[in-house]
């Protein structure tokens, strides 16, 4: 185990692509992104054109009075882009953050018909 | 993205379509998220009264984990439970881990059981691990000639 601090100054920190997976249904693009440490104020989600950027930030600190003597892991900072294949409804963006798991739900947009009555001439 | 590579190479060859999927399998297996903290990775610290382990286990509900003491040695186990509605709508791209896992560690000290706390705060679970004092020190008080105080 090598030694290290839970927190560094950001400038410091790792940047990882956080683990994600990925759900499609007929109405929805799901994606489900582990961000151990980070909260909600943290987390940023941008969608631009069809790339959907996720940025997140873990705020655990080290615990104060304890000696650090090993580290298995970092928690870093997370940043991760998306391509979008689906036509996504951008009104619609919904996420949610659990336990360090982070879900959001893109819902598709809908293909539009519209009904034209035919008259007889 | 890697369903829209799929999709347009698919028209091209099915074949490629399936080597795509094969390589990239193999990449997941081969290579695991740079930088992405590791489930069940752990963080020690200690103090004179003991130690506190912290483990990221994200997305894990507390009512899944379990940890035992015995003597000096602490296991934890638990489960990393797929997506509700998963069976239905089976992920198409997966990097998160799935199943039951179990991690014992082994301290330099007997672990006072009664006294292990555990919090999982933000998918970080952070355990402290009290050091068992068998027979604490006691002040003996000296008397004076005479035997009285």
């Amino acid at each position: 185990m090598t030694t290290q601090a839970m927190q560094k100054p950001s400038a410091e920190r790792v940047k990882a692509r956080p683990r994600t997976d990925v759900f499609e249904t007929d109405e929805a693009l799901i994606l489900v992104a582990d961000v151990p440490g980070a909260d909600l104020d943290s987390i940023e989600l941008a969608l631009e054109d069809d790339v959907l950027t996720l940025r997140a930030r873990s705020v655990v600190t080290a615990p104060e009075g304890w000696q650090p003597v090993g580290s298995e892991f970092e928690l870093p900072d997370y940043e991760r882009s998306f391509r979008l294949a689906a036509d996504i409804d951008r009104e619609a963006l919904a996420a949610t953050l659990q336990n360090g798991r982070l879900r959001v739900v893109l819902k598709k947009r809908q293909p539009q018909t519209s009904r034209i009555e035919v008259r007889v001439g | 993205m890697l369903f829209r590579q799929l999709a347009e190479r698919r028209l091209l060859s099915p074949f490629q379509a399936l080597q795509d999927i094969q390589a990239e399998f193999e990449r997941l297996l081969a290579e695991p998220e740079p930088g992405a903290p590791n489930a069940l990775g752990f963080a020690m610290y200690t103090r004179d009264d003991g130690a506190l382990l912290r483990t990221p286990l994200p997305g894990v509900d507390p009512k899944h984990l379990a940890l035992e003491v015995d003597g000096n040695a602490l296991t934890l186990s638990g489960r990393f439970e797929d997506e509700p509605g998963a069976d239905q709508s089976p992920a198409q791209h997966v990097e998160r881990p799935r199943g039951s896992f179990t991690r014992t560690l082994r301290l330099s000290f007997e672990i006072d059981a009664a006294r292990v706390q555990a919090k999982l705060e933000r998918g970080v679970l952070e355990v402290t691990i009290p050091r068992l004092v068998k027979n604490p020190p006691i002040k003996i008080q000296v008397l004076p000639e005479g035997g009285k105080n």
